[in-house]
């Protein structure tokens, strides 16, 4: 009895629900939208946004002892292959030549910023930390900007 | 009052397998990306977990037997084999994630690269458990991991607003980034609902000797275990909302996430983060890699239970020892640990209904569990869990690739 309850249950609700699974992926899967290239590239870039608040931010903690030199460091690091990433991405987008002009000045003055405040937390100068960390600030209202007004 | 010193199994439980580096992510994102917008997923995937957890228990109380081993010897090998594998893969990568949750912690602390922690971190996490009984490793876990109440004392001090926290509750459709806001939503039940944390919780009852006299405790157990890690998460996507998204910080990687706590706690908030990051990953670990060794021992019906010594089950202790190394070598090679935590959130998600499925069946055995087997309200749910993991199984992936998981 026993047995022939497993056989039954082994071959049967397994092979349902992979096949419920497989009708249901294969609905979801469509819903990929197509998008514009500015639209594309403008997601694609959408990190350097944060990352520039984060960058802003982290500046804040370290002049507030909140945060170790080490971790800011570390940080700079990784929103360096953020902004690397953004800047290839603009490189070959098929987006108008506007925007890509735009975006790439934006992603090259964030990586100046990121370099300026690597080299402030380095030398624990004081002053030149407060000094990127607005001109962060300042990059990351313009990035708003551009994103707002879907590129344009 | 002995019996509810047990609670440490359903805080371990909680602190393991509900608020781990998965939760840490889908909370920090969730709140960070769209505010209180998502408390509800955490809600009802609590729900949901308590009602497993409480099953898996109730199974163990009752038979004296962990869920693995059952399900092979009443539905055959056969049965259990594919549910077994895809639990196999899908819990290795959760261990792998937790790994690097414990190297990115220290990272943190120290400044060293995450990959050059994973192979100590793997061969201390191994030495504990190797050195230590199912009890130990149940209390230091669950009292470590009050540290974690940082969060829910950071959401406080926050004065977030009642009425919009209120609303997070009930189920809304976001303004937009519709694929990214559903993509943290089946994270955050995929991390919730983590398929191999009623596997462990039934072995965990069998190695603490539960017998039916705890089946009423293990309702309690179940309810405030699992509603500490829930309490948890909801506070952590509060404080993400309250610290990083008025700033427009998503969370991308983990270093974003590190600032959570900083305008909290601005001295020792950063700190507070690293440490509740690493006990919560370790305790996980520690879980996670158990739960991995009870069920191949269980599975193939060999001697196990981390109450006996290595040497009287030793292929149960090897289990542990090469998962725990080979769960370190993604890390090593430089995976990224966000990633690899939404990679192991979409196949929790993924493999649910195939583990869900036998243990359901089980639950409803009467010739088994008498009285005990699952009524009316215990078995809607299921069939609501089974509905939504099927879903999840299906939207997991795809939403994971489209959406990024935030």
């Amino acid at each position: 009895m026993q047995r022939r309850f497993s056989r039954r249950w082994s071959r049967r609700p397994l092979a349902a629900l992979s096949a419920i699974v497989v009708a249901l992926t294969a609905v979801t899967l469509p819903a990929c939208q197509k998008k514009s290239p500015e639209e594309d590239l403008l997601k694609k870039v959408e990190p350097v946004g944060s990352w520039l608040a984060s960058l802003e931010m982290t500046g804040r903690k370290w002049l507030a002892n909140s945060v170790p030199t080490s971790f800011a460091k570390n940080s700079l690091s990784a929103a360096g292959k953020a902004f690397d990433k953004a800047a290839e991405e603009t490189a070959k987008s098929e987006a108008g030549p506007e925007v890509r002009a735009r975006l790439g000045q934006l992603v090259s003055e964030a990586r100046a910023a990121g370099a300026g405040l690597r080299r402030g937390i380095e030398a624990g100068d004081r002053g030149a930390v407060a000094r990127e960390v607005g001109r962060l600030a300042q990059l990351h209202r313009r990035f708003d900007a551009i994103e707002g007004g879907g590129g344009s | 009052m002995k019996k509810w010193l047990q609670l440490g199994l359903g805080i371990l439980t909680a602190v393991g397998g509900f608020f781990d580096m998965g939760a840490m992510a889908t909370s920090a994102q969730a709140g960070a990306n769209f505010r209180f917008q998502l408390l509800w997923a955490v809600a009802v995937a609590t729900l949901m977990v308590v009602f497993l957890v409480e099953m898996s228990g109730r199974f163990a109380a009752v038979s004296n037997k962990a869920l693995p081993d059952a399900i092979r010897e009443h539905f055959g090998f056969t049965f259990w084999v594919v549910p077994f594998l895809v639990l196999s893969l899908s819990t290795f990568l959760v261990l792998a994630t937790e790994i690097g949750g414990i190297c990115f912690a220290l990272h943190l602390v120290t400044g060293l690269p995450t990959p050059l922690m994973a192979l100590p971190v793997a061969v201390l996490t191994w030495l504990f458990l190797w050195r230590s009984t199912f009890s130990t490793i149940e209390n230091s876990t669950s009292l470590l991991g009050l540290i974690t109440l940082a969060f829910v004392v950071a959401a406080f001090r926050h004065h977030p607003p009642a009425h919009e926290v209120l609303q997070g509750f009930v189920p809304s459709l976001p303004g937009e980034d519709p694929l990214k806001y559903w993509a943290i939503a089946v994270s955050i039940v995929g991390a919730v609902l983590s398929p191999y944390l009623f596997y462990f919780y039934s072995s965990g009852a069998v190695e603490d000797h539960w017998d039916e006299s705890y089946v009423g405790v293990n309702r309690g157990i179940a309810a405030i275990g699992m509603g500490f890690g829930s309490v948890i998460s909801l506070a952590g996507i509060v404080v993400a909302a309250m610290a990083l998204a008025p700033r427009g910080i998503q969370v991308d990687d983990y270093h974003q996430a590190a600032l959570m706590l900083t305008d909290a706690f601005p001295f020792w908030g950063f700190l507070l983060f690293a440490v509740s990051m690493g006990i919560a990953c370790l305790g996980a670990a520690l879980e996670v890699a158990l739960a991995m060794a009870y069920s191949l021992a269980q599975t193939f019906g060999w001697n196990w239970g981390e109450n006996l010594d290595p040497r009287e089950d030793a292929r149960f202790s090897t289990v542990y020892t090469v998962v725990l190394l080979l769960a370190a070598l993604p890390i090593l090679f430089g995976v990224d640990p966000l990633k690899l935590t939404i990679l192991a959130m979409a196949s929790e998600a993924a493999v649910l209904p195939f583990v869900a499925l036998p243990f359901v069946l089980l639950m409803n055995d009467r010739k088994l569990l008498k009285e005990h087997a699952n009524g009316w309200i215990s078995n809607t749910v299921a069939g609501i869990v089974l509905l939504v993991a099927l879903v999840l199984t299906a939207v997991s992936i795809p939403l994971a690739l489209l959406g990024g998981g935030g």
